[in-house]
């Protein structure tokens, strides 16, 4: 569903390149990991995929359900089934996380010519979904982020993803700044959404979000290149060794 | 018609001095020309000028002031006057009615220079930085210095020096009940680039509070690329003073000034940093304690000229009695100053039901990738703290004391060096004595 | 339902009894203001003679004033003289005839906010008769507000139908010699509001000038007066969100409330006045007088503004806090763009015990506009125990624009308790990324985030009126962000 080829980018107002050329694929269905230490690429390469024009893309193509992604603006992404879970989820005072999601929905039910969802059907929707992965109903009054503790933006952030039904869930860093059990609920909220064919895409520096959300595939990205791809056990190779075997001495536990 | 008096003596003054003007460099006869234009033309600021509305400046205009020069230094009543207010010790620099006067003045340390008279006013280089700050349509009184002042005290960093010990300068005013004085003591700071340096400025008058004394004081400050100044100004004299201060800041330059006032029948200062180059931070703090029916005016400009510099002010008043406050601080942030990240407050006390306050924080901003907060309060001591002393065992007078105290000196963190931060809280302290019973209230 | 033609008969027998026009052709006087212009205006509006009088000694005062020029604010001087001050309303040869005749620029604003068809006509100023749905609303609600024994009328009437009560109240907040453009209106004002709330009642609905079809055509010197007894409580909208095409450059409106004890008065504008063009040509200037006086103990005035439109902006709806306990209130969002230039805030002046106050502006600049909210706080001696908390907001659009903020504080007793905070904004681009990643355009992300930073002030806003100023503010934005 996802088909990245020989993908080249870097930050547009900079010439140093980034990723030096970046192939993937991910099937319906398949969960993949890409596991990186510091300045890799990690973040990059996801921005790139939501389409944040602070980065150029000045080679390779993506293909995204057989349409060029690159040439579709972000919300048309987004409209198209991918959905990114940020490292660093954004903060808008004065919008109620309500109000926010609901256009979201419609705005991606309008895309596809389908009829808004009204308040109530809305409202129903939301609250049985937060009460499965465990969101304080409050939270759908508080402003978008705002205010909210580490681990309650990233549980907002998978709460997000489930209303929203994205074909390619993307989590950029989903792991930091959790505890334990903010890391199990938030593990529980992404496994939920498995299945099917859905595509998942997990982007962590530390294998510990592995033991929760088990990969089908493991990258290792390094110096914004793919150096190696592998079932899970390379992820324990990863916490066993660090990056040690790919030039890096950077640990990949926490 | 006292008023005419003043401007009668102001106007001898200058005519008096027309000869030391044609024996003048060409460049500072005509800035004084300008200068004086300017004063006569902008007239005696009163209470409709926008920039003077909350203080009524005609008292000073009320005055006798003599222009006889004095002719003995009084170096051992100087002294005297600086023990009495822990100012002895150090490299300390003092000017009398506005001239240097060496015979009480100590030695400079090595990196620094200290040019006055001709040596100053004849120095190469110098008509590139006097007056180029001060001078501008609003500040007459900085017109009317630059028309008049007698000796420039030209105080000079050199490049890369590091001062690890503040240099004290002592504007003092002989005035007295029977000897009125108008003066007009004229400053240049000069931090070169990459040095660092402390100054603490005072202003002090010889006699007691009925001194018939006007000082109308101009220091400017040249900051240069990631040159350092820690600029302590105190105003310590009961008579009427006019201050401005104007700071020009380079590229990665950090100022710093806290200014002190806790004298003066009437005090109005006009003080502006401009942050005219990238990465510069420029602080502007002060504290105003005032009883009686002291007046004191602090009108600020920070002028965001440059992209990526930050600015922080925090301005403080305690009054009592009918004393009067009056803050107008103004951020203002250019085009293209982007990055800007500026922070203003104003808090004020009350300690007396016929005090009043005037308080006016402005932003005007022109670009749109800025920080700029402002906040302003006039209230009482916080309930809760009170509280919370009492509840540790403090007395209710004692934790009123403690809150009073810690809401001066929070201003005095911003100066870090030691021996002067010290001497500002003790002075806050004796402030604090006289006023117990109202704090207690 | 009535016929169309007995409604048009309706609102032409209306017209009549308003008195608005007796001979049109007769009805202009020539430009320029002197007190023979006074009295044929004050003549023609068959006034009585403490009217005449008052008006007289505007004159005389405004005379003697001068434009004020403090505000952050530059434009063209105003010829004073060559305005005619006693215009009957265009005569219908001089409008346009139909929509087509109109900037359709305009007509797309209205298309975006659904205004319906007839309504867009009587806006865009098209020679319309009549229009049906508020002429038939204003009836029903004057009946019913009768049976209260509440007055709504034209100011015009009530100085004929109720002259006592003017007398008492026109003034008496906003002294005829005021400042310079109050002195100017009290002179030479022709129309406004009137309304007159009895002793205990609470007004049932909304009062709104949209529905007084006459407000359209008060031209540039609109006077309202308000007055809510003891226990009284009235609401009132002025304006509406639609763009207003008009032909007159210069507006000086005075606004009055008076508040006795225990009463509330809400008043809400929402100010969407012709802008001018993107180079700044044309525009309304709109230098208004608004003031409140809290004349009872624990009363109540509240202004809420959502100011759009107009070339120039000078404004500072004001509250008099005269009754112990008594509370004011400003909520405001000021919008510039183009070449828009707005002065506005608000004064509160504590006079009574325990008073307290409110202040919350957000100040919106796109495009090459200049926003500045000026305010004063003024907490007088014998105020004890005053409170006032300010906040002022700006969100800056763009690096051509500018923001300002003036407060005045001034305090006399030590109990005050006074705050006053302001910040400045903009709309992040990694906040507009993080929508669109959410599927949410651009545009509507901009929309979004702007409401978002008004909303303190749209919830007080009557629900209506609220979902209005939101569309009216995400269109007049449209094209702001790049």
């Amino acid at each position: 569903m996802l088909s990245i080829k020989n993908l080249h980018a870097k930050v547009a107002s900079e010439p140093r390149e980034i990723l030096h050329g970046i192939d993937l694929d991910i099937r319906p269905g398949e969960v993949h990991a890409i596991m990186g230490p510091n300045g890799s690429g990690k973040s990059t390469l996801v921005q790139v995929l939501a389409g944040n024009e602070v980065y150029e893309v000045t080679d390779g193509s993506v293909a995204f359900l057989g349409k060029d992604l690159l040439e579709l603006d972000p919300e048309d992404r987004a409209c198209e089934g991918i959905f990114v879970a940020f490292q660093y989820p954004v903060e808008i005072p004065g919008i109620s996380n309500a109000y926010f999601l609901r256009a979201a929905l419609n705005a991606k039910r309008a895309y596809h010519g389908e009829p808004e969802l009204d308040a109530m059907e809305f409202l129903t929707q939301a609250r049985a979904k937060m009460k499965e992965l465990g969101v304080t109903p409050e939270m759908l009054n508080r402003p978008v982020n705002v205010g909210f503790s580490g681990g309650e933006k990233k549980r907002n952030e998978v709460f997000q993803m489930s209303m929203l039904d994205p074909r390619l869930a993307i989590l950029d860093e989903t792991d930091s700044g959790l505890d334990i059990d903010a890391l199990k609920t938030v593990a529980e909220g992404v496994n939920a959404l498995r299945g099917g064919d859905r595509g998942i895409l997990v982007v962590t520096h530390y294998q510990r979000l592995l033991d929760y959300i088990v990969p089908d595939v493991v990258h290792v990205l390094v110096n914004g290149k793919i150096a190696r791809s592998g079932g899970k056990e390379l992820a324990l190779e990863l916490e066993e060794r660090g990056y040690v075997d790919y030039g890096i001495n950077q640990p990949a536990t926490v | 018609m006292k008023q005419a008096t003043t401007i009668d003596l102001l106007e001898r003054r200058w005519d008096g001095a027309s000869a030391q003007r044609g024996a003048e460099a060409s460049w500072l006869c005509g800035l004084r020309e300008e200068a004086w234009a300017q004063f006569n033309q902008a007239g005696i600021p009163t209470t409709r000028h926008e920039n003077w509305r909350a203080t009524n400046i005609a008292p000073v205009f009320r005055r006798d002031y003599e222009t006889a020069a004095i002719d003995a230094l009084p170096c051992g009543r100087v002294h005297e006057e600086l023990a009495r207010l822990d100012l002895l010790g150090g490299t300390t620099v003092v000017f009398i009615d506005g001239r240097f006067a060496p015979e009480c003045s100590s030695s400079m340390p090595e990196g620094i220079e200290l040019l006055s008279g001709a040596n100053a006013l004849e120095a190469d280089g110098l008509d590139r930085k006097l007056g180029q700050t001060a001078l501008g349509i609003g500040f007459p009184f900085s017109a009317l210095n630059s028309a008049l002042f007698s000796d420039l005290l030209w105080l000079r960093v050199r490049s890369g020096v590091v001062a690890t010990e503040p240099v004290t300068i002592l504007h003092v005013t002989t005035a007295s009940a029977d000897l009125g004085r108008f003066s007009h003591p004229r400053t240049l700071l000069e931090i070169e680039s990459g040095a660092k340096a402390a100054i603490a400025e005072y202003y002090l008058s010889l006699h007691d509070d009925d001194a018939v004394e006007c000082t109308n004081a101009v220091t400017e400050v040249l900051l240069g690329r990631a040159a350092e100044l820690q600029h302590l100004r105190s105003v310590l004299s009961g008579g009427f003073h006019f201050g401005r201060l104007a700071v020009d800041q380079a590229a990665e330059s950090n100022y710093n000034n806290v200014s002190l006032t806790l004298s003066g029948k009437l005090v109005r200062n006009d003080l502006s940093c401009g942050l005219y180059g990238e990465g510069a931070h420029g602080e502007l703090n002060g504290l105003v304690m005032v009883r009686d029916d002291q007046l004191v005016d602090n009108h600020t400009w920070i002028e965001h000229a440059q992209p990526e510099c930050t600015s922080h002010e925090l301005y403080k008043a305690i009054l009592d009695d009918q004393a009067r406050v009056v803050f107008n601080g103004r951020i203002h942030v250019h085009p293209g100053a982007q990055k800007t990240d500026a922070v203003q407050a104003n808090r004020n006390l009350l300690l007396s039901g016929d005090a009043i306050v005037n308080t006016n924080p402005q932003l005007e901003i022109y670009a749109d990738d800025v920080k700029c907060t402002h906040g302003a309060t006039v209230g009482q001591l916080d309930e809760q703290a009170q509280f919370y002393l009492q509840a540790r065992g403090l007395s209710r007078d004692q934790a009123r004391a403690l809150l009073v105290s810690a809401f001066a000196k929070e201003v005095l963190d911003h100066l870090p060096i030691k021996r002067l931060s010290d001497w500002a809280s003790t002075k806050v302290d004796q402030w604090l004595a006289r006023s117990a019973s109202a704090i207690e209230r | 339902m009535k016929s169309e033609t007995q409604q048009i008969e309706e609102f032409a027998k209306r017209e009549y009894k308003y008195g608005f026009v007796t001979n049109i052709e007769m009805d202009v006087a020539p430009p320029g203001l002197n007190p023979d212009v006074i009295r044929f205006l004050s003549a023609k509006k068959q006034e009585p003679e403490f009217l005449l009088e008052w008006r007289l000694k505007a004159y005389e005062n405004w005379l003697k004033m001068e434009e004020p020029h403090w505000a952050h604010l530059h434009y063209e001087p105003v010829d004073y003289q060559a305005i005619s001050y006693w215009a009957a309303p265009k005569s219908n040869d001089d409008r346009p005839k139909s929509l087509d005749e109109v900037d359709p620029e305009l007509l797309e604003t209205y298309e975006k906010l659904g205004i319906p068809l007839r309504e867009r006509e009587l806006l865009a100023g098209v020679a319309v008769d009549a229009v049906f749905d508020s002429v038939s609303v204003a009836t029903t609600f004057k009946e019913k507000l009768g049976e209260l024994g509440i007055i709504f009328c034209p100011i015009s009437e009530a100085v004929r139908e109720h002259p006592e009560l003017v007398q008492k109240y026109l003034g008496s907040v906003v002294p005829y010699n005021d400042n310079f453009f109050a002195a100017l209106n009290s002179a030479v004002f022709t129309d406004g509001s009137f309304v007159y709330v009895p002793k205990g009642v609470r007004c049932p609905m909304e009062l709104s000038t949209y529905f007084r079809i006459n407000a359209a055509q008060t031209g540039q010197f609109e006077r309202t007066l308000i007055i809510a007894e003891e226990g009284a409580y009235v609401s009132y909208l002025e304006g509406c969100t639609a763009p207003m095409r008009d032909e007159n450059q210069l507006h000086a409106a005075v606004v009055e409330l008076h508040a006795a004890k225990d009463a509330k008065i809400k008043y809400s504008t929402v100010q969407n006045w012709y802008p001018g063009d993107e180079q700044g040509r044309g525009g309304i200037f709109n230098f208004v007088t608004k003031r409140g006086k809290c004349a009872g103990d624990r009363s109540k005035i509240s202004w809420t503004q959502v100011e759009t439109g107009s070339a120039i902006t000078w404004k500072y709806p004001s509250v008099i806090l005269l009754g112990d306990e008594s509370v004011g209130e400003f909520y405001s969002v000021a919008l510039a763009r183009g070449r828009q230039q707005a002065d506005t805030g608000t004064k509160m002046i504590h006079l009574g015990r325990n008073t307290s106050s409110t202040i919350v502006s957000k100040g919106i600049s796109a495009g090459h506009g200049q926003n500045s909210y000026r305010g004063l706080v003024k907490i007088n001696k014998a105020a004890d125990n005053a409170r006032n908390y300010s906040q002022c907001d700006s969100l800056l659009i763009g690096d051509q624009c500018g923001a300002h903020t003036f407060p005045y504080i001034e305090i006399r007793n030590p109990s005050a308790t006074v705050e006053h905070e302001a910040s400045t904004s903009k709309i992040g681009e990694d906040q507009i990324f993080y929508c669109r990643q959410r599927g949410i355009s651009a545009e509507d992300a901009v929309g979004m985030i702007v409401n978002g930073f008004c909303k303190e002030v749209f919830r007080e806003l009557p629900m209506e009126f609220a979902v209005e100023a939101q569309k009216l503010l995400g269109v007049s934005l449209e094209g702001s962000v790049g």
